[in-house]
């Protein structure tokens, strides 16, 4: 092996692991410093630390793609591991550090987003009171983050998975003095909690029957060469003999098989991290965390944890084509569903949330178009997901030095920022540019490439889909580029000024990385199944009608809100009605949801268990502590203090004994 | 020179008596360090000699490993009594009126007793064992009465009047058992006694005797007031090695003497074992003084310790050793801090503990961590000791019985938190103020403490315990 000389691809874990020292460091020491100690040295050394951890994932990147250049297979490495737990022979979970094409493209991705958000906030939250536990926490989920990606079994990733759910939950609740963002951090925790309980019975079904075949399986599997494989590790449950014996296997559930239900139900936590519908309702309300957070978190990374979930099962979601074909349905209607609704927001970050699940339905309905022996899909939504990262944090930390400037959230109050705020502007346009898919910036390769694979796949129907979104998205960007940097100032907006450099130099090097991020190799670097094909090029066949669908969407937005003015969009919006109102209210699925849980879970289920609980547990539990205490008084009152008594007590008990024993021995 | 250290005891013992008689009063302080010292001695020579076998006079007294470990026990359990004792003996406390006198006796007497329950575990005749059980138990009445106020007089008498029904029940036993067989020895008699009417009243008498120094119900009666009238230091001994002593003479009965039938003593054990932890445990609940509630806990734990005696596995043996081990620690660390209140304050009412933790914050959390380990909460070595007694009954196939014991754990978690919440939730009484603790008592409170955590966790204890135990019984039973 050529590793053996590489120091980083013996040491990986360093990556994940500086920022957990990092995290240790915060937390348990600097926060006992004085207050302004405390926040000159936070800031520095979460900062510090990420952006190492960066370089380390670039040194990664740079060493595993060398080691497996375009054209040869690359091979998933576990270069560092130890066993966790060990319940078993054959059942034992370890923990350890994966390196493969996909997660190497995340570490690079959640490193460099994360470094990128930690110096940004270095400006955006200066002098707020809670400065030190903001980049503790930040830390917190990096790591938690690179656990996740490098995570070479379902365990260690399900533990992480819930680690980056905790950070998420405290992080959305950063302000917790505003009744908003606590209410916000508890509905995205129960919602993607609720989801991971499907995730959890997957992969306890996942263990249950993959234990059950290991000792039949290993044998052949360490004679290939996979010595040292565990139940749980992805190595084991994507082998191509695994699924085959998955997939003979006689047990169904509601007419599922045992590889379909538990692929289903993996599928719903992805869905419930990554906010596909009808799961997506936390999404929106979490962007009452502070903006930096939302760009982190909330758009570039944890968010397509869903995503990085079925790309790294994806041999065995393909084992079971009802799976992906959820995948599929779920993912492009999210799409189309997010952007409908993401034209009628008002609160910037609204609309930049529904538009990250609109994004993400992308990725998820090009995994589910793609199959092992068709993989431009799988190749697509990785590139997507790449590139997303970068151009929609972009446009996060833009928004957030826009809020910085007019301290609002409404586009409304915004307007008229072009030219105060020249730097921000120039790189949301770029990023506005990059989401609407306009050549040749990143957003058009991979949206490009993701509608090849649907149309290729056949799927025409989600190809339309996919062709419609893109024309939807670019109206509702411009329509947010038109109103907040184009339109009339408002009194908020008169006074803005450009926001500090700190916050301007993550912005500049995104908008390199959403301009270059494009012309990424991609298909050389990440490909899974039987065509290894190289790069396909631009196929403008599809290219040619999505650049097309973009221009009319941006058009639009020009005549509604530059030419029209205020009263043509209003106008529009009285025309459409109670449409217009249903969109924006999203569907209501808020009020649908809240119907649902207090008119009828509340009611009906949990005031009468409730009753039960107070009235029949309680009564029995007072009960028997009422008859203990009782008892113990009566047995207390046989403490006579005399002697007398006691002697008899003492007679009485051998005469006991001896009858007992006489009933004993006989 | 395997009597090494029962000569170091006595020769101690005496050597103190005779210093007192020369030393002037405020020199007399030196007599805690030279009963210590005595200890400490005989201890170093137990380990040194442990765990190799012998027998001297004709085997009349005889050692060997589970004869090692009781010695063992014993001397700790007396090293740490004497470590809290000397406080109050010295006269280095608040509460004036609780000051004991005579401490040059007090110790020689202590460790009279300490010998006896030694020579109890070497014993291997009837007459040697007879005695030794004596020589252990009549200085605890004296020890009982030491303070000569009402309370502590009033116990003292109690204690020598049931005692002295429990010797005669004990006697009668081992004379019926010496009739049936004409044997002396121990192991002699196991190996030639049949069952019959007889056997089963000798048998029921010597269990009479046994039940009362291990206040196994209905013959634990004495221990509330004994344990509540004696000085606080004579309590923690009463509690730990009186009760060890007791243990140490069931092995002797049940292993030498009746080993053939203890598969058949399962069931009546069983029962019995169910009615101490209950009892022990119901009464403790509604208790208002200290040491009157530290006597039902006694009582309780009892209970589970002689779990250990079910069925024939061969960790019965081991565990209950270990359990004796550590409930001795826990049960001491406990007392230290009795025994440190009363001496700065004179109070023993549990309602009088309201707010330790504020003004004392590290004595209180020594007892909370000393009262989870009775109560068996983990990571404690109460938990672990109780896990292995709990196994053996279940084991031994009496699953209701662990049942049993589990809802007793519950209970007795219930009135051990009465004393935290004493501690920790009530507010602080108006003229409580910080005390002082002086450094041989904080010491011991600390290693105690320190102890009942760490056995727990180190599995080196009790593998040491389980190798040197494991097949000691095996002998007695075939």
């Amino acid at each position: 092996m050529h590793s053996e000389q590489s120091f980083i691809l013996n040491n990986v874990w360093l990556i994940p692991a500086i920022p957990f020292l990092s995290f240790l460091t915060l937390g348990l020491l600097i926060r006992n410093f004085p207050k302004k100690l405390q926040d000159q040295l936070s800031g520095i050394v979460a900062t510090l630390a990420v952006f190492s951890a960066a370089v380390l994932a670039y040194w990664l990147a740079w060493e595993y793609f060398h080691l497996f250049p375009a054209g040869v297979a690359k091979q998933a490495l576990v270069p560092w591991s130890f066993e966790w737990l060990r319940y078993q022979e054959n059942l034992a979970v370890n923990v350890g550090v994966l390196v493969d094409p996909i997660s190497v493209l995340l570490m690079v991705v959640v490193t460099t987003v994360s470094s990128l958000v930690h110096l940004y906030s270095t400006g955006y939250m200066h002098g707020d009171p809670g400065y030190a536990r903001y980049f503790t926490w930040l830390n917190l989920f990096t790591f938690s983050m690179l656990g996740l990606v490098v995570s070479p079994n379902i365990l260690q990733m399900y533990v992480c998975w819930e680690l980056v759910g905790a950070s998420s939950f405290l992080l959305i609740g950063f302000y917790f003095e505003k009744p908003s963002a606590v209410s916000a951090s508890k509905k995205a925790f129960i919602v993607t909690r609720f989801a991971d309980l499907g995730f959890l019975l997957g992969v306890i079904l996942l263990g249950y029957y993959g234990y059950n075949l290991f000792a039949s399986v290993a044998p052949s599997l360490h004679a290939s060469g996979l010595t040292n494989v565990q139940p749980f590790d992805f190595a084991f449950l994507t082998n191509p003999e695994v699924m085959n014996q998955f997939m003979g296997m006689s047990d169904t559930f509601m007419g599922m098989g045992v590889l379909t239900l538990s692929m289903v139900l993996i599928f719903m936590g992805a869905a419930g991290k990554s906010a596909m519908f009808p799961l997506h309702i936390w999404l929106p309300d979490a962007m009452e965390g502070p903006t930096p957070v939302s760009a982190l978190i909330h758009a570039a990374t944890m968010v397509v944890a869903g995503v990085y979930l079925v790309a790294r099962m994806f041999p065995v979601f393909a084992a079971s084509a009802d799976a992906l074909l959820v995948v599929m349905y779920v993912g492009a209607f999210t799409a189309l569903f997010a952007a409908v609704i993401g034209c009628t927001q008002d609160d910037i970050k609204r609309v930049l949330a529904f538009s990250t699940l609109s994004q993400l339905g992308y990725m998820m309905f090009a995994l589910g178009v793609s199959s092992m022996d068709h993989p431009l899909g799988y190749t697509a939504s990785m590139f997507h997901l790449f590139t997303h990262a970068f151009f929609k944090a972009l446009l996060f930390l833009g928004a957030g030095a826009l809020i910085h400037a007019v301290h609002s959230n409404s586009i409304w109050d915004m307007g008229g920022l072009a030219k105060k705020m020249p730097v921000t502007h120039a790189t949301v346009l770029i990023a506005t540019l990059a989401i609407a898919g306009i050549y040749p910036l990143a957003g058009f390769f991979s949206k490009d490439e993701i509608l090849v694979a649907a149309l290729e796949s056949g799927h025409t129907g989600v190809f339309a889909i996919g062709l419609l979104v893109a024309g939807i998205t670019a109206f509702y960007m411009f329509r947010i580029y038109f109103v907040a940097f184009w339109g009339k100032p408002s009194h908020h907006s008169e006074h803005a000024h450009e926001a500090p450099i700190s916050m301007l130099i993550p912005l500049i090097v995104l908008a390199i990385f959403t301009i270059g991020a494009g012309f990424v190799p991609m298909a050389d670097l990440v490909s899974i199944g039987h065509s290894a094909g190289g790069h396909h090029g631009i196929n403008w066949a599809v290219a040619g009608p999505s650049l097309f669908v973009a221009a009319a969407g941006i058009s639009f937005a020009w005549f509604m809100y530059v030419a029209g003015g205020k009263q043509r969009s209003a106008a529009l919006a009285g025309a459409l009605g109670g449409v217009y109102t249903t969109i924006k209210q999203k569907f209501y699925f808020d009020e649908i949801y809240l119907f649902i849980t207090k008119k009828i879970v509340f009611r009906f289920i949990a005031t009468p268990i409730a009753w039960f609980d107070r009235n029949v547990v309680d009564g029995g539990v007072n009960l028997s502590g009422w008859l203990t205490r009782a008892s113990g008084a009566a047995l207390n009152s046989t403490q006579t203090g005399q002697v007398q008594t006691y002697g008899a007590w003492f007679v009485g008990g051998a005469v006991t004994v001896t009858l007992v024993l006489w009933i004993f021995f006989l | 020179m395997l009597m090494l250290p029962e000569l170091t005891i006595i020769g101690t013992a005496f050597l103190l008596i005779i210093v007192d008689l020369f030393l002037h009063e405020h020199r007399k302080a030196v007599l805690g360090g030279i009963a210590m010292a005595g200890v400490l001695l005989a201890l170093g020579f137990t380990i040194g000699m442990m765990p190799q076998s012998g027998e001297l006079f004709g085997g009349r007294f005889a050692v060997d490993s589970v004869t090692w470990w009781f010695k063992l026990l014993f001397l700790l359990a007396s090293l740490i009594t004497l470590a809290i004792s000397i406080d109050l003996l010295d006269g280095r406390i608040d509460a004036k009126h609780m000051a004991l006198q005579a401490r040059g006796e007090y110790y020689a007497i202590m460790l009279f007793s300490l010998a006896g329950a030694m020579y109890l575990a070497s014993a291997r005749d009837l007459v040697t064992l007879y005695v030794s059980l004596e020589l252990a138990t009549i200085p605890l009445y004296i020890l009982t009465a030491w303070k000569r106020d009402t309370l502590s007089s009033e116990s003292g008498l109690k204690y020598v009047i049931l005692g002295a029904l429990a010797s005669a029940f004990l006697l009668y036993g081992l004379g019926l058992m010496f009739g049936l067989t004409g044997e002396m020895n121990l192991e002699a008699i196991g190996r030639s006694v049949t069952p019959s009417p007889t056997f089963w009243l000798a048998a029921a008498m010597v269990t009479a005797g046994i039940s009362f120094k291990l206040t196994l119900f209905p013959f634990h009666m004495w221990a509330a007031e004994v344990y509540q009238g004696a000085p606080a230091p004579v309590t923690a001994y009463l509690s730990v090695a009186s009760k060890a002593a007791g243990l140490a003479l069931m092995f002797q009965v049940f292993y030498r003497m009746m080993g053939h039938q203890l598969m058949a003593w399962a069931w009546p054990l069983a029962i019995l074992a169910a009615l101490t932890m209950t009892v022990g445990n119901l009464a403790a609940i509604v208790q208002n003084n200290i040491k009157r509630f530290m006597a039902f806990s006694a009582i309780s734990q009892a209970g589970y310790l002689i779990l250990g005696f079910l069925g024939n596995s061969d960790e019965g043996i081991p565990s209950m050793l270990y359990y004796m081990l550590v409930y001795i620690l826990t049960n001491l660390a406990a007392f230290a801090v009795i025994v440190w209140y009363s001496n700065q304050t004179g109070r023993e009412r549990i309602e009088e503990y309201r707010g330790l933790a504020r003004v004392n914050p590290l004595v209180a959390l020594a007892m909370m961590i000393a009262l989870f380990s009775l109560a068996g909460i983990p990571p404690l070595s109460g938990f672990v000791g109780k896990f292995f007694l709990f196994s053996i009954a279940s084991k031994a196939g009496f699953h209701w019985l662990v049942a049993v014991a589990a809802v007793n754990s519950t209970i007795s978690l219930y009135y051990y938190l009465r004393i935290i919440r004493q501690m920790y939730i009530e507010p602080v009484g108006q003229e409580t103020r910080a005390l002082s603790i002086s450094p041989v008592l904080a010491v011991t409170l600390a290693i105690t403490t320190l102890a009942t955590g760490a056995i727990g966790i180190i599995p080196m204890v009790y593998e040491t315990v389980s190798a040197q135990t494991i097949s000691w019984f095996l002998p007695f039973i075939h």
